[in-house]
């Protein structure tokens, strides 16, 4: 019964993990950029909720809602005026431009904020729990999950059926092509990577709730979102979900058989599925 | 008009030579130990700029090969008695191994995924090495080997090696970047459908140079970390690592053999300035790297050469870099 | 005074000139024929007058206007688009989806999507499917309409009749007449010369970058435009 329990919470960490990939996959399934400041934003984003609980009205949870249109403006004024000025034939300018960011931005953390751990207060709904079936689960992970479950299948069913949505496709499938029609893809770029930065903000403040974090979490947050969206299949919707669980039901089970390297099994669980199938889960699935 | 540039490094390369023989014998130990981690830190930059810039393969776990390189020697060194010094070449095999083994794997994904893939591999190594009592788990190895010998001895040796990897870094650079492997890779680099096209083996070419690259890399850790008699596996396969090697790339401008040269000399004179800083150091590095890819992405040796068309070594790799379309 | 004027046109890729000093007019209601081999800057062309690629020298004047320094995206807006070389469908998209996206320009006008239906009966059946499992032909035909759905004044169209079988592109050049009925004025670049005189009023013949020839298509004869097409006057 241990095990199942262990398996269950790994999904339920796996959600969050989902979600935190899910930021990064879409700015990369939209514009085919790779944003390397994702982690440092999201803990980023943390401190923000951090610094906004105290004046959040209601639930602490609720402090999601600012932080995540505060990430959004912010995205669209980076995209719009560093990231696309800098987009070509050749991936590595961007790369390195969002590389620079997440060093400014770390080390700035650093220096406000000092290297000490962190967490974001959601007062004694942290230490509720309920039983289920003969299992012991906490309120908070189920209610996570429950957010980012919910956040995925909005973002899914906005793409479908908005029209926002449909321009964003179109100017996925041809950034070109799209202005023909009247749509300015910078514009475009722009709302993309808010909403990517949005997304990623909600899961940084969300894991801050969960666990703790510090000014330098943001490396290990993008190795997660990075091996979330390769295992996924670079830009599958649900493979990407899919992928979130994987890694966190393997992180939590190798912590329980060997409590000090859990975090290099995760790792090692991503190129095991790289090398079984380059194309990720959505890879095997067509297979 | 010939050109008179390969007759011309070619006369550089020998004078290089004779003032790195020298050198020892005329500087102080303590200059030369700056000396050795001047040239160490040019030779991980210059070896992800030839990564980056020639064979178009950007990793950004490149602190892997510096930590394998390191620690193979230290382990081999300390457990078998060899001296250290013979076991450089060796840790230049055993990470360029290590790259060819990881290669079908890390090949599958391209640009940026390509890069963290790195990065993760680097990240299980890490954690590896820091739980394994034999490497000294979390506190590292010291440098047993080199204690029996002569002090001068030691540290003339680690200057020669460091130097040797300077020189290659420089001079070995500008050859291979002639040679028809040279040329091969560049081909590969600017478009795979051409290269394929004139019968160059894609794969094997890319593979090659990242071999090449990495394995560079990883004797180049060796040696900078017995230059310290120590390493940890925090240090040796930080993150941090790679800011530095970019920084001194991006900088100086990535596909040149110029660049990097210049960066790594702004990025000892930065560091002499503002190390007192702590983190507004490393946020200068990080806003210099921007601040370059904003205005040019061919970094200053880059737009140098634009505006003067000097080139001394007539071998950059940079044509790719420009971008399409800007605002 | 013309609808479109282009003056003096300079096209670069990067230290490439493709395009040299080109002059072109388009009056309201006329169609257009832009004739001549591969190579010889028709898309390149085409491109830099919408504003999609290429930077210019020269000027590009659309209903009195200077647009040659507008992105291509207001210039749709402002009422000139172009079906592109190949058709560029967003292939992830359905037929009505991409039809939808020409209502993006914000433009009011005849073109609905019942409009275009009514023009090309196949799109309405496949309104749901992926058009990217379109056949080469109603792919042009989705490439035309998702254009007219920005309800343009000019449209610009670039090789419509690319790797289709004839008798589709006789269904496609069928649908002109329709068009200029709502008073759109056309643009075509076409390679095959006895299609462009059946299609248009006015050709000009592009050889290597240069208007090699420009007339009525009712006066030119068939060697001259031979010997523009190919560029060899000298010796025919």
């Amino acid at each position: 019964m241990i095990w199942v329990e262990t398996v269950v919470n790994g999904m339920l960490l796996g959600g969050l993990y989902a979600l935190v990939g899910l930021g990064l996959g879409y700015a990369f399934g939209v514009m085919k950029i790779v944003n390397v400041a994702q982690g440092d934003f999201i803990v980023a984003a943390a401190f923000l909720g951090v610094f906004l609980v105290p004046w959040t009205p209601v639930h602490p949870l609720l402090v999601i809602v600012p932080v995540a249109i505060v990430s959004f403006v912010f995205g669209i004024i980076l995209q719009r005026t560093m990231i696309n000025r800098v987009l070509g034939q050749d991936q590595i300018p961007q790369i390195l431009l969002t590389f620079g960011m997440a060093i400014v931005l770390r080390n700035a953390m650093v220096e406000i904020y000092g290297a000490n751990s962190q967490s974001i207060d959601v007062g004694n709904l942290r230490f509720m729990g309920f039983d289920v079936l003969g299992l012991r689960l906490g309120v908070l992970p189920v209610v996570i999950l429950g957010i980012a479950v919910a956040l995925f299948a909005a973002l899914h069913l906005w793409m479908r059926h908005s029209r926002m949505g449909r321009i964003i496709r179109a100017t996925a499938d041809d950034h070109q092509v799209v202005q023909l029609s009247g749509v300015n893809y910078r514009r475009v770029y722009g709302i993309a990577m808010g909403i990517a930065l949005a997304l990623s903000a909600v899961a940084g403040v969300l894991l801050a709730m969960r666990g703790s974090f510090t000014p330098y979490s943001g490396a290990d947050r993008l190795l997660i979102a990075f091996e979330v969206v390769v295992i996924g299949g670079l830009g599958s919707f649900w493979g990407m979900f899919a992928g979130g669980l994987i890694l966190g039901v393997t992180q939590l089970v190798a912590l329980k058989l060997d409590p000090s390297s859990g975090l290099m099994w995760g790792h090692l669980m991503f190129l095991v599925i790289l090398f079984l199938s380059p194309n990720g889960i959505a890879g095997l699935v067509r297979r | 008009m010939t050109d008179l540039r390969p007759k011309l490094v070619a006369l550089a390369a020998a004078l290089a030579a004779a003032a790195l023989i020298a050198a020892p014998h005329v500087a102080g130990e303590g200059n030369l130990r700056y000396v050795v981690e001047i040239f160490c830190v040019f030779a991980f930059a210059q070896s992800w700029n030839f990564l980056a810039g020639y064979v178009g393969l950007m990793s950004f776990g490149q602190q892997l090969f510096i930590g394998l390189g390191a620690y193979f020697v230290f382990t081999i060194s300390n457990t078998l008695g060899v001296n250290p010094f013979l076991m450089v070449p060796l840790a230049f095999v055993f990470s360029g191994a290590f790259a060819a083994l990881i290669s079908p794997l890390v090949f599958r994904l391209r640009d940026a995924y390509f890069a963290i893939s790195i990065w993760v591999i680097a990240e299980i190594v890490r954690l590896f090495i820091a739980q394994r009592d034999i490497f000294g788990s979390v506190s590292g190895l010291p440098l047993i080997a080199t204690r029996g010998m002569d002090r001068g001895l030691v540290s003339m040796w680690t200057f020669y090696l460091a130097a040797l990897l300077a020189f290659l870094a420089v001079f070995g650079l500008y050859y291979l970047a002639r040679s028809r492997f040279g040329l091969a890779l560049a081909a590969v680099r600017d478009n795979e459908d051409t290269a394929a096209s004139i019968g160059i083996n894609v794969w094997w070419t890319r593979f090659a140079g990242f071999v090449i690259g990495c394995g560079f890399t990883g004797a180049a850790g060796a040696v900078y970390y017995m230059s310290v008699f120590q390493v940890q596996p925090g240090g040796a396969f930080d993150p941090n690592w790679m800011v530095i090697m970019l920084f001194i790339v991006i900088i100086g401008g990535v596909g040149t053999v110029e660049g990097p040269i210049l960066g790594t000399a702004i990025y000892f004179l930065l560091r002499a300035f503002f190390s007192g800083t702590g983190n507004l150091y490393l946020m200068l590095l990080g806003a210099a790297a921007i601040a370059v890819m904003m205005v040019s992405s061919r970094g200053i040796w880059g737009v140098f050469h634009d505006r003067t068309g000097i080139d001394l070594f007539g071998v950059r790799r940079a044509s790719g870099m420009d971008t399409e379309h800007k605002g | 005074m013309s609808l479109l004027e282009v003056e003096n046109l300079d096209v670069f890729y990067g230290d490439f000139q493709a395009v040299h000093g080109v002059n072109l007019s388009l009056d309201e209601g006329q169609t257009v024929a832009i004739i001549g081999a591969n190579g010889a800057g028709k898309s390149t062309l085409l491109n830099a007058i919408s504003g999609i690629n290429g930077q210019k020298n020269g000027t590009v004047r659309f209903g009195g206007t200077d647009i040659t320094r507008h992105r291509a995206d207001r210039i749709a807006r402002e009422g000139m688009t172009m079906v592109p070389e190949g058709r560029r469908l967003f292939t992830s998209l359905s037929v009505e989806d991409n039809l939808r996206m020409g209502e993006s320009a914000g433009r009011k006008g005849p073109w609905t999507v019942g409009e275009i239906y009514a023009l090309f009966p196949r799109l309405g059946e496949l309104r749901q499917v992926a058009a990217g499992s379109l056949s080469g032909g109603q792919q042009q035909m989705v490439a035309i309409g998702r254009a007219l759905m920005t309800n343009p004044r000019v449209l610009l169209c670039d090789e419509l009749s690319l790797g289709l079988a004839p008798t589709i592109i006789n269904d496609i050049y069928r649908c002109f007449d329709r068009i200029r009925e709502t008073g759109v004025s056309i643009v075509v670049i076409e390679q095959n010369v006895a299609q462009a005189a059946a299609a248009a009023g006015y050709a000009y013949c592009l050889l290597e970058g240069r208007v090699s020839l420009e007339g009525r298509t009712d006066t030119l004869t068939m060697a001259e435009i031979t010997a523009a097409y190919f560029g060899t006057e000298k010796t025919a």
